[in-house]
């Protein structure tokens, strides 16, 4: 069984679980929506300097719920050892990595899209002027933050303190991410030009293909036994 | 090499590298010319330069032990990269104790982000995670496992972690500690700071293989324990 | 121009101190694994009279 038709497997068996539970997307949706209900306490900013920091509330609330997301993604593994039939496949584990993380992705930026209306109207924002670059940079941004995450996931289960590793290990690590898609993010909000995004746009992209290929490469090593 | 010997080793390695260490500093302190707009305070460079070198060095080997486990799945090979990143951090933290006892005198604030230093901050919290990671797994190969391919994807990250943040710096300039990129060093300067290096490398090679032999200790440990259960 | 010199000296004296507790931490922690080794091995020793 070739890594492609593994990943496709693995992407529709997750797609099936979260349609029955839909776990995932509304723990994201949830967390990702009170933490911007408790930035609005924490910063009460007018419209000339909100649009300075909401790139950046708006990135870590992303990821705060990211955190939550991927736990809670991953745990659906663990349960009923569904891991035990996942290492039976007789075909290298690569494509399991890529089909998670597809789904993470997919249901991670699915929650985000949500959030952002009511997070644009809490810090009063005109997201939506150019909606294919704050597509572009939620899909780099996010794809980041999930090809560690899902990586990272899988690491933090076989661990004593499971779900708290998980953390630990993704917001050092996912540093460059979150510096390129709040400054991206940033200039996106404040109306300039996007030709000053281009080296954050391109970090992104190259961070997001080294580490996926990477993780491909190194999924094996965590998975097994 | 017997115990005795490796005794002598030891404390021959540490006698070396103290009289390097104290003989860099004399030189740091009476031999260097003054720096010219810091003053005195400047000095703090011939320690926290070395240090950094250091930890990046120490970093390095992490990952190379983590590659060099996965690869030929020497136990050994783990036992160097966890030791390394103990020695590692140990000379992190040094340097970020010493980059705002520098920056504070000279620039009134204790820490301005600066590309280097924030860099060195998040290495110090990925280094510090992989030791956490360690410290939570209790099998010996599920340990190895796991840790070389966070000791990978940690050292691949570093690069990124550094160009975002000189990419940041230059949207929001701040002042730059250690007289920015293209400051020059008088060649005695070069001199101390080389001089230090060695102490101080000398030093970090016994503290690695003190930690080394820990590691080795601890296998030996397992393996006795596990036969006495039989 | 002296300024920061408590600084340098804070700097060095805690770093120094940092450095030292470190070898004073592997010190403790392998008199600890030696210790226990040395008890494994005596009742190893006892176990196969």
């Amino acid at each position: 069984m070739d890594t492609g038709r593994v990943t496709l497997a693995v992407f529709r068996k997750d797609l099936v679980a979260e349609r029955r539970t839909k776990e995932v997307f509304t723990a994201v949706l949830l967390f990702g929506f009170t933490v911007s209900v408790a930035f609005t306490f924490a910063f009460e900013p007018t419209s000339a300097e909100a649009r300075k920091i909401t790139g950046g509330l708006l990135w870590l609330a992303f990821l705060f719920s990211a955190v939550l997301g991927l736990n809670r993604a991953f745990a659906r593994e663990t349960s009923n050892q569904c891991l035990q039939g996942l290492r039976l496949i007789p075909a290298d584990l690569g494509g399991v990595y890529l089909g998670k993380l597809a789904s993470n992705l997919l249901f991670l930026l699915l929650a985000e899209l949500v959030l952002l209306p009511p997070f644009g109207v809490f810090f009063d924002l005109t997201l939506w002027a150019r909606p294919g670059w704050l597509f572009l940079i939620l899909l780099l941004g996010t794809w980041g933050l999930a090809a560690l995450g899902t990586m990272f996931s899988a690491v933090s289960a076989n661990t004593r303190m499971q779900e708290l590793m998980l953390p630990l290990l993704l917001l050092p690590l996912t540093v460059p991410v979150l510096i390129a898609a709040i400054e991206s993010t940033v200039i996106l909000l404040e109306g300039r030009p996007m030709s000053e995004a281009a080296l954050w746009i391109k970090l992104l992209t190259g961070f997001d293909i080294v580490f996926t290929l990477l993780c491909w490469l190194l999924f094996d090593y965590v998975i097994q036994e | 090499m017997n115990e005795s010997a490796r005794h002598r080793l030891s404390l021959a390695l540490l006698v070396v590298a103290l009289l390097l260490i104290v003989s860099a500093w004399y030189y740091a302190f009476q031999v260097a010319p003054t720096e010219r707009t810091m003053g005195t305070i400047q000095r703090i460079f011939y320690l926290h330069l070395p240090a950094a070198f250091l930890s990046f060095l120490a970093f390095f080997v992490v990952f190379v032990g983590s590659v060099a486990y996965l690869t030929t799945r020497r136990m050994g090979w783990d036992w160097a990269a966890a030791s390394a990143a103990e020695v590692g951090v140990v000379f992190c933290a040094a340097v970020l104790i010493s980059g705002p006892l520098w920056a504070k005198p000279v620039w009134g604030i204790w820490w301005t982000w600066d590309a280097r230093l924030t860099t060195t901050l998040i290495l110090f919290l990925i280094y510090v995670a992989y030791l956490m990671l360690r410290l939570y797994v209790t099998d010996s190969e599920r340990r190895a496992r796991l840790a070389a391919v966070v000791g990978i994807l940690g050292f691949v990250d570093v690069p990124l972690v550094y160009m975002a943040n000189r990419w940041w710096r230059t949207q929001h300039p701040e002042p730059v500690i250690a007289g920015g990129e293209g400051s020059g060093l008088d060649p005695q300067m070069w001199w101390g700071v080389l001089w230090a290096f060695a102490g101080l490398l000398t030093f970090a090679s016994l503290l690695f293989f003190q930690r080394y032999r820990m590691e080795a200790m601890r296998a030996e440990l397992t393996q006795l324990a596990r036969r006495l259960r039989r | 121009m002296e300024i920061g010199l408590k600084h340098l000296f804070y700097a060095f004296a805690i770093v120094w101190a940092l450095l030292l507790g470190y070898v004073f931490s592997l010190a403790r922690r392998q008199k600890q694994l030696a210790d226990e080794l040395e008890n494994l091995k005596k009742s190893s020793a006892r176990r196969s009279d």
